[in-house]
Formats: structure tokens, C-alpha cells, sequence
């Protein structure tokens, strides 16, 4: 069945044959395939049996602007548009890119020294609520993690909206934000030398630096989805999952933590 | 004999007099040639009549404890001839396999080749054939099966279990993003260390995922009680039919017992059973109703009903977690076991 509204061409590198509105005529577009710079031909180059439809996705001004806050970069791939079915993964990887950044500065702070508490411990107390404390923390930024990107990131990813992407990758932004500041934490109270403390405390440091490798990892795959070839089926191509192997064995040592002692000042 | 002689032969690593053809016994520290006896078989020493299991080399490994045997060969604890503080484990085939047995075996080392370097996963080291005897040789993970420790406890904790299923979910990720369905999922399948948690091995059965949704793949395999219904339907298998299994295991971790009694089993494979019938409630009385709920979710039949993707369910998991952390306020998630000492 031929479209009268559209013409049909091949890319001159890597023939790919995609199709684009007429009102595109004459405006260069992006092979989906290979990245090419090509003009959109007046006159189609062959009629039938289109393998993929490709259409252009315009932005509008509220859009670019929405873009253009985000920075430079990510203004500059979309004010030319994008290819529909494409264009959002590559969006959420640049928007989850920036987002990871301050955490990405704070796993990577290989200066970073632990401070140390150097007294002899009188009370253990303290140090036990704030080992069960961060574990706490950590499970609930775990678990809106867990919650953002089992939910969340399949209902954006394939929805039309920009707004919403960049909510979405706002959101997940939160959460890092997060995840830095307990990281920081966990560095900054000195924890006494004996076991089973430094064993605790090095576990708890390998967690933040395992959720960024992790999402990392999603961003890196969201990347390698929105240059590939065709649309094949889904994007659940790729499983996720982001709680750290080391989980197990923080409780196998938390289960050797001295017992506090009864607190006087409680009636 | 001076006693410098005698302790440095004492502190001796089996390893070094097996190399020259000998053992140390252990009843009465004689050296016994190991000439005339056959290997792998438990003797008894000439001088003393201790027992001895004696060793065999395969490749650069000393078999020297047998560790299990499923239908896919025998499994044996091993040394490294040079790195000798480590221990392994070696996957052998008897050398008068069949084909198909030899091409299964190294299917499956190709397959954990492809897997390797995983936190949670026996990761394999190599692979190959020695004067006619296949093998693979991976990690040696020290540990219980976890259907032996539910045997002896009875049961295992919910917060334990709960991060059971998360490292179970991590190998399973890891697993599918390398492009391969597990399949095998069973409390037999699983080594729990005491202090690091839930290993996964044993992938005699996985596939790729495309063969895996491909229904007219081959005969089926795998136990009835955790493989997924549409095992036998034949209407192709993917991420939520490994919920399904884990789910299996999950509950057989929370409650000690299968899900299904033997005669459900049957009923199932003949198809004269409802759904409806086989997922009463009161299978899930004793569980916490908010660990039930999950339980319930990925064992649905329908594998539509059931969660979809990995991080749904371990979203859900990490909640149940979160909730007991928060409970346990300043005490304690997971109590020593009886005896456990401080390492």
C-alpha cells in the first residue's frame, strides 16, 4: 500500500530504508541506524515493502525549553528532532548520566579517609543504632530505587511525554542525592576498631558504590537501545536488579555486635 | 626421629605426596604408597587400618572428597596442584559417557564460561578433557544445600529466606542479561554459606533465552514441584517463569514443605485439577500475610498474573526487608544459629 504523504529513500551508508512526512522534504535528518546526516528526498526512491517505520519526532518551543535547561548537550541532539521509538532512551540515559554525577564524585573520592575513633569503647549504644540506622536508611533508598525503576522507567520510557521523562529522571535524582548523603555519612562517624565494626562499616561503604555502577549499567544499555537497529519487541530485553551480593553478609556480622546496654535514663 | 622431621611432615599439604605417588595417613602419619589402589575409593591403611579416600588427578586437579552426583556426573572437592591453599570443585564424567552426555557437559561449561564473575553464582575456572575424562572445575563454595539446612532446622528464618531471594535475584539478572534462562531453580540448586548467603550453581539445564520462549525446544526437565506450568504446556518459558520457581523455593523456605503434595503433582500432569483448587488459602497459613502476598504473586498460574520482571519482585522484597529493619528497631534482623561462633 503506498502513502502518498511520505516518502521512502535508503541511507547511503548503511541503507537503511526509512520513511519521513513530505512536510520534511529538503530538512536533514539523522539515519536511525547509523547516525548519517542525510537530506530528505523529494521524490521517493522506491515504493513498497518498507521495512520500519520511521517518522520524525518534532519538539515543541515549551519542549526545547525543557531540553535547554538540562544543558548544551542534550539541547543540541533534539533542536534538529529526533526518530520517534528512539529518541526517549537516549533521553533518559543523558538525564540519568547528569543525575548520577554528584554520586558518581563522591564513589569516586579515592582520597577519602575514614575517620577513625581512637578512644576505648565505653558504650557501645551509639555506634550499634547507627550501624541499624544505615542499614535502615539504606533499605529505603533501596527500595525507592527499586520502586522508580521497576515502575516508573517502563511507563516513561515508551510514552510520548518529555515532561514526564524528565520528572521521572528528577525523581530517580532524589534518590542518588540520597544515596551520596548516606555514603558521605558513612565515612564521617568514626566507628571503633574492633570487630565486628570495620567489617560493617567496609560493606556499608561497597553499597553506594555498587547502586551507581548498577544504574550505571542501565544507562549504558538505555544507550546501546536507542542507536540499535529495529524496534525488536521490548526493552525488557535487559533485567535489572540493584541490591548489593553483600547484603547477606553485613547481617551475618550485624548478628555479632555487642548488646547495648540498658539505657538508664529510660523509665 | 627428631621431631623437626616429624612436624614438617605433619604440616605437609597432601597435595605435595600425592604428586610422588604417595599418601600421609591420617591414623598413624605413615607414608603409603598409592600404587596399587584404585582411585577414588575409600581404603584402608595397611599399618593402621584407618580409613582413606583416595585421590585422583584430573587435568591440574586432585579430586579428593566426593561432594555429590546428579544425572549429569559426580562432583568432587579438589585441590590445584600449585595454588594449593584454595579448594575447587570438579564436575567429572565417568570416561565411558555417551556423546550426548560428553556434549551436554561441555554445553554447560560453555555456558558458565559465559556467566563467569559473579558474586553470586560457583563461577567456573576451566574446562576440558583429561586422558579421556571430561570435567569441569569451578568454585569450591564451602557450605550447606539449602534443602539439607531446611531439612535440619525445619524451616529457615523469613529474614534470612528474604536475602536468600535476593542474591537469588541477582544471579538470576546476571544470568538473563548474559542471555541465558536459569531453569533450574530448586532448594537442591542452591549453597548457602553461612556468612556470604545463597550461591547458585549446577547449569545443566539452562538455555538461551530464545530457545527458552521457543516451546518445541526439547523433552522436558527440571523437577515438577518448582519448574513452571508452562513447562508442560509447552507455551515457551521466560523471566516470569523464573519467578515462578523462585517462588516455589521461597515458600519452601518460609514453611519448610512443598507447595504442592504429591498427589496435587499428579493431578496437575493429568490436567484434571482447577487452578482455582491448587491455590487455596490455606496453604498459606503460618507465613506473614505481607510475605504471603508476594509468595502468591509469583506463583500464580497464569504466568500473566504473576510479576514480570526481576526488580518487581525484588522491589517487593526489599519492602518486606525495609519493614523488618525498621521493626527490629536497635535489634537484631537475623539471631546467631545454635553453636555459631565468632569469626
Amino acid at each position: 500500500m503506498s502513502q502518498p504523504d511520505v516518502v521512502k529513500f535508503s541511507c547511503y551508508q548503511c541503507s537503511q530504508h526509512i520513511r519521513a512526512f513530505r512536510e520534511h522534504i529538503g530538512e536533514s535528518i539523522m539515519c536511525p541506524s547509523c547516525g548519517t546526516m542525510i537530506t530528505v528526498p523529494a521524490v521517493s526512491q522506491f515504493d513498497e515493502k518498507v521495512e520500519e517505520l520511521v517518522v520524525q519526532r518534532k519538539f515543541t518551543d515549551e519542549e526545547l525549553d525543557l531540553i535547554r535547561q538540562e544543558g548544551a548537550g542534550a539541547y543540541e541532539a533534539f533542536i534538529g528532532g529526533a526518530v520517534s521509538k528512539y529518541w526517549q532512551f537516549a533521553l533518559v540515559a543523558d538525564l540519568l548520566t547528569k543525575r548520577l554525577s554528584p554520586l558518581q564524585q563522591s564513589v569516586l573520592d579515592l582520597m577519602r579517609r575514614q575517620v577513625i575513633y581512637d578512644r576505648e569503647v565505653v558504650n557501645h549504644g551509639p555506634f550499634i543504632k547507627f550501624v541499624n540506622a544505615k542499614a535502615e536508611e539504606f533499605f529505603g533508598i533501596l527500595y525507592m530505587l527499586t520502586d522508580r525503576l521497576a515502575g516508573e522507567l517502563d511507563r516513561v520510557i515508551y510514552e510520548d511525554n518529555l515532561s514526564q521523562i524528565i520528572t521521572f529522571s528528577n525523581q530517580v535524582g532524589v534518590v542518588i542525592l540520597r544515596l551520596r548523603k548516606f555514603h558521605d555519612s558513612i565515612y564521617e562517624q568514626p566507628l571503633p576498631g574492633e570487630y565486628p565494626y570495620p567489617e560493617l562499616q567496609g560493606i556499608m561503604k561497597s553499597w553506594a558504590p555498587h547502586c551507581w555502577q548498577s544504574i550505571k549499567n542501565v544507562t549504558e544499555e538505555l544507550r546501546q537501545l536507542s542507536v540499535r537497529k529495529r524496534n525488536d519487541g521490548s526493552w525488557k530485553a535487559m533485567q535489572m536488579a540493584f541490591a548489593p551480593a553483600l547484603l547477606h553478609e553485613f547481617y551475618y556480622h550485624l548478628k555479632f555486635l555487642p548488646e547495648p546496654e540498658p539505657d538508664l535514663f529510660q523509665d | 626421629m627428631s621431631s623437626i622431621g616429624k612436624g614438617s611432615r605433619l604440616t605437609q599439604h597432601p597435595v605435595q605426596s600425592w604428586s610422588v605417588g604417595s599418601f600421609l595417613c591420617p591414623g598413624c602419619s605413615s607414608f603409603v604408597s598409592l600404587g596399587d589402589y584404585p582411585v577414588l575409593a575409600t581404603i584402608s591403611c595397611p599399618y593402621c587400618g584407618a580409613d582413606y579416600f583416595t585421590p585422583k588427578k584430573v587435568g591440574k586437579f586432585w579430586l579428593f572428597e566426593h561432594l555429590g552426583g546428579g544425572g549429569g556426573g559426580a562432583v568432587y572437592k579438589a585441590y590445584h596442584e600449585s595454588s594449593t591453599s584454595k579448594s575447587y570443585a570438579v564436575k567429572i564424567l565417568p570416561p565411558t559417557s555417551s556423546k550426548k552426555l560428553i556434549g551436554s557437559l561441555e554445553e554447560e561449561a560453555q555456558i558458565m564460561e559465559r556467566l563467569r564473575s559473579h558474586a553470586c553464582i560457583a563461577n567456573s575456572l576451566a574446562w576440558g578433557e583429561y586422558e579421556g575424562e571430561h570435567f569441569i572445575a569451578m568454585e569450591f563454595v564451602d557450605g550447606e544445600r539449602m534443602d539439607r539446612k531446611i531439612k535440619r532446622l525445619g524451616k529457615l528464618s523469613e529474614p534470612e529466606m528474604l536475602l536468600i531471594i535476593l542474591r537469588l535475584l541477582a544471579a538470576e539478572t546476571h544470568i538473563y542479561n548474559r542471555g541465558f534462562l536459569y531453569r533450574d531453580m530448586k532448594p537442591q540448586n542452591v549453597i548457602l554459606n553461612p556468612q556470604m548467603g545463597a550461591y547458585l550453581y549446577d547449569f545443566g539445564i539452562c538455555v538461551t533465552i530464545e530457545q527458552a520462549l521457543d516451546d518445541s525446544a526439547e523433552l522436558i526437565a527440571g523437577t515438577p514441584m518448582y519448574f513452571p506450568p508452562e513447562r508442560l504446556t509447552g507455551e515457551g518459558e521466560r523471566v516470569s517463569s523464573e519467578i515462578y520457581s523462585l517462588g516455589m523455593l521461597f515458600y519452601n523456605g518460609v514453611t519448610g514443605q512443598n507447595f504442592f503434595t504429591n498427589r496435587e503433582l499428579e493431578a496437575m500432569a493429568a490436567r484434571d485439577t482447577l487452578p482455582a483448587m491448587l491455590l487455596n488459602k490455606n496453604k498459606m497459613e503460618g507465613i506473614a500475610p505481607d510475605v504471603a502476598e508476594v509468595i502468591t504473586r509469583m506463583i500464580q498460574r497464569n504466568p500473566k498474573k504473576r510479576y514480570q520482571t526481576f526488580i518487581e519482585v525484588e522491589r517487593d522484597v526489599v519492602r518486606l526487608l525495609w519493614v523488618r529493619a525498621k521493626r527490629a528497631h536497635l535489634g537484631k534482623l537475623l539471631l546467631p544459629e545454635p553453636g555459631a561462633s565468632r569469626p
